[in-house]
């Protein structure tokens, strides 16, 4: 379970202090499928990335499972990073790395040298990519890229994966070929997902709660049936569409 | 003079200048990226919004790099004859043109491979820590291979600029081609010796260009 309580997160840029997160607060159960939605400079980035602390919040506490994360440092960061994976817009593969390489990456610097190999080809295997091990990431389609950087993100037996913009960069079959399969690997393998996105399609197709993230943030929250069918902000109504586009 | 003779003549000096020429581009080279890959690992991961930022350790080292950056080589090579005598026994000849040789070439090596480190995508670097790689790791595992293509096309670089700077040697008395083309060319008027020097150096330059090409080509999968 993740409590995000309170964040802030204030950058301090050349033109002054801009808030990108104003005292967020979300929780999110095991086993969700959580999505958070917003325009884009909403602030999604930068509340997911608070998560893995890959920004560190200004303010407010991040309780994972107990722990206020916002103080890890180090080796329990490093340790509590293998339970967050994360998978990214534009995948981020090492492109100088083979498929299997990526996919072990995570394995290898956690120090899990053995039967890596084996682990790596049989999450290749339940992505459906075992036959590009040996492949190089600039030899794969978007669609498979993105596989394989889900095949990396479950390397370590994750218990949550933080999606930002995961289909963002694809197009509409290799979008739903993507949510189905995360939609399956959050099913069977019971990982809680957290997915950023501008769409409401993904939101609607995957997720059972949505929170809605407008200038930093959350202006609305719940059940994705009941922010769906009963939107109470005009932000929420303007991303469902139900707002005229040249209004 | 026909070639048969030409050759007898001066292709041992030639043969010599060559091999002096390829020894002070090798070795500077090698202990230069000993290093100069470190340094400028340091100074791109140090600067602002780098993986490790220290401003005050990375001013000051972007600092030394630069005046080693703005010395000419040959005012160097001057400036530093105590030292170089001290370290290398002797100022003079090939073996005296190694060490300022390599003092040039450090901060060199040092910016070029920042360089290198600068093009690598950040989205990696972020990807690395994301997974719970240490700083170590992201260094040794995502950094220095992703930039590995671009530090081999630097290395190349490196070594065309050496050779500049040893024939600068060359004409105080270290050896190699450069020094033949000053004694015979410009000394004796000797148009064929200053000839046959400037076509070792092309041949030695293309050389170096292409193997570090093929090398770059071989190892880069980006377009595998
Ligand atoms: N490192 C940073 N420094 C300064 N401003 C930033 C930084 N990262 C994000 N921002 C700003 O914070 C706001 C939210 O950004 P982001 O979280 O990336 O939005 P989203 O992902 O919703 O599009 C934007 O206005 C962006 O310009
Ligand atoms: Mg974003």
């Amino acid at each position: 379970m993740i409590e995000v309580e309170n964040i802030t997160k204030v950058f301090n840029t050349q033109s002054g202090d801009h808030h990108a997160l104003h005292e967020v607060s979300l929780s999110i159960q095991d086993g969700d499928i959580f999505g958070i939605i917003g325009m884009s400079g909403a602030g999604k980035s930068t509340l997911v990335r608070c998560l893995n602390l890959l920004e560190k919040p200004s303010s407010g506490k991040i309780v994972v499972d107990g722990t206020d994360i916002t103080k890890l440092k180090g080796k329990d960061l490093r340790d509590y990073r293998q339970n967050i994976s994360m998978i990214f817009q534009n995948f981020n593969l090492f492109s100088q790395k083979t498929v299997l390489e990526n996919v072990i990456f995570p394995l290898l610097v956690a120090g899990k040298k053995d039967g890596a190999k084996q682990k790596g080809l049989e999450l290749l295997d339940k992505v459906g990519l075992a036959e590009k091990a040996d492949a190089y990431p600039s030899q794969l389609s978007g669609g498979q890229k993105q596989r394989v950087a889900i095949a990396r993100a479950l390397a370590n037996d994750p218990c949550y994966i933080l999606c930002d913009e995961a289909t963002s960069a694809l197009d509409t079959l290799t979008t739903n070929q993507i949510l189905k399969l995360l939609r399956d690997i959050a099913a069977n393998l019971g990982v809680t997902l957290i997915v950023i996105t501008h769409s409401m399609d993904v939101v609607e197709k995957i997720c059972n709660k949505v929170a809605v993230l407008d200038d930093g943030r959350i202006v609305e929250s719940g059940s994705t049936k009941t922010v769906f069918s009963t939107p109470q902000e005009y932000i929420t109504k303007q991303l469902l569409g139900q707002v005229r586009w040249d209004a | 003079m026909d070639i048969q003779a030409f050759l007898q003549e001066f292709g041992p000096l030639l043969g010599q200048g060559t091999l002096q020429s390829l020894v002070m581009i090798v070795i500077p080279t090698l202990l230069a990226y000993v290093i100069g890959l470190p340094l400028g690992v340091l100074l791109s991961i140090t600067k602002k919004g780098g993986l490790k930022p220290l401003p005050v350790f990375n001013a000051i080292l972007a600092w030394v790099i630069n005046i080693g950056r703005s010395i000419p080589f040959i005012i160097l090579m001057v400036a530093i004859i105590p030292l170089t005598n001290l370290i290398a026994g002797t100022a003079i000849g090939t073996q005296g043109a190694i060490f300022p040789l390599l003092v040039a070439t450090i901060p060199f090596v040092a910016r070029m491979v920042e360089q290198s480190i600068e093009e690598v995508d950040l989205g990696m670097v972020e990807a690395s820590q994301a997974y719970g790689a240490s700083l170590g790791q992201t260094i040794w595992h995502v950094i220095i291979p992703e930039a590995l293509p671009s530090i081999i096309r630097g290395l190349s670089i490196t070594m065309i600029t050496l050779f500049g700077y040893s024939a600068i040697a060359g004409a105080i008395g270290a050896g190699g081609l450069g020094d033949i083309a000053i004694r015979y060319g410009y000394y004796r008027y000797n148009q064929s010796v200053m000839i046959a020097s400037i076509v070792l150096s092309v041949i030695l330059i293309q050389i170096i260009q292409t193997v570090c090409e093929l090398l770059v080509v071989k190892i880069d999968k980006r377009n595998a």
